[in-house]
């Protein structure tokens, strides 16, 4: 299964390019998505960042990713809390989403520059000498070979999560007399 | 000319912009959501990783992570369903009962 430019390493004008723009989308649409009063556009907004990040797995090379990112994250997760959202929402309320801003803010200011200085001042280790095809076959092979229990183990998590989703959101039902 | 620092810059920022929405909403869908955001920063640094030391093991976990946070927003929305029937809201600052 051939993804399209998946071999072919972008220019490195054109991947900034990309990037920036990327970046861009993403930081804005999750900006909103935390701050949007309104938690129905707050969603919508989670979907755009959610297909900005599925570009920058492109961008890194790994079209299958990020075709994941678009099926699981954009097509399932975002709409499963737009429909959590729909369903634990009282029409008849006021709409107003309050915040509590008071050390929120604070603590995510110090958290970004904390891990923004991490990042800028490290020596982080130069590239391997060959290079790595991102494409499924190596993401197969590595899940047979080197990750088979881990593997094994999510999908047991997978059930399990399906089974205690099940068993938890159902309605209770009167026991038989 | 991109780097591996500026995948990991925009990672934080992301990153932060999740703790921030954790901390700050109150509706407790909104705090799924801004989970959502920091599982997504996580994997972008995954990914980065993998691309510029050429290994594939990052992307493999990147779709481990893809995979957990599919289970946890399952169980999560489940849980808060469950919530919404018993209380009828889903505002994290009303579950006050563990209070001492």
């Amino acid at each position: 299964m051939n993804f399209p430019f998946a071999d072919a390493p972008a220019p490195s004008v054109l991947e900034a390019i990309t990037f920036w723009l990327l970046a861009g989308m993403t930081l804005t649409s999750a900006w909103f998505t935390v701050r949007n009063p309104n938690l129905f556009h707050a969603g919508l907004s989670l979907i755009c960042c959610f297909l900005g990040v599925a570009g920058l797995y492109v961008n890194l090379g790994a079209p299958f990713l990020g075709a994941m990112q678009v099926l699981i994250y954009a097509g399932a997760i975002a709409v499963l809390l737009l429909f959590a959202f729909m369903l634990t929402h009282d029409l008849m309320k006021p709409k107003d989403e309050r915040f509590q801003n008071a050390s929120g803010a604070v603590t995510a200011l110090a958290m970004a520059a904390m891990l923004v200085f991490v990042a800028v001042k490290s020596e982080w280790r130069a590239a391997g000498s060959d290079p790595v095809k991102f494409d499924p076959a190596a993401l197969a092979t590595s899940y047979m070979h080197d990750n088979l229990v881990p593997f094994e183990v999510v999908s047991l998590l997978l059930l399990s999560a399906l089974v205690g989703a099940l068993m938890i959101a159902r309605k209770e039902e009167a026991p038989p007399e | 000319m991109i780097g591996l620092t500026h995948y990991l810059v925009l990672s934080a920022l992301l990153f932060s912009l999740g703790l921030y929405g954790v901390l700050t909403r109150k509706n407790a869908v909104g705090v799924l959501m801004a989970v959502e955001l920091m599982f997504n920063s996580v994997n972008i640094n995954l990914m980065a990783f993998s691309h510029y030391l050429q290994d594939t093991m990052g992307m493999a976990f990147a779709v481990f992570v893809i995979t957990v946070a599919a289970a946890e927003v399952t169980v999560g929305v489940a849980l808060l369903l469950a919530l919404y029937r018993n209380r009828n809201s889903i505002q994290v600052d009303q579950m006050t009962e563990l209070r001492g």
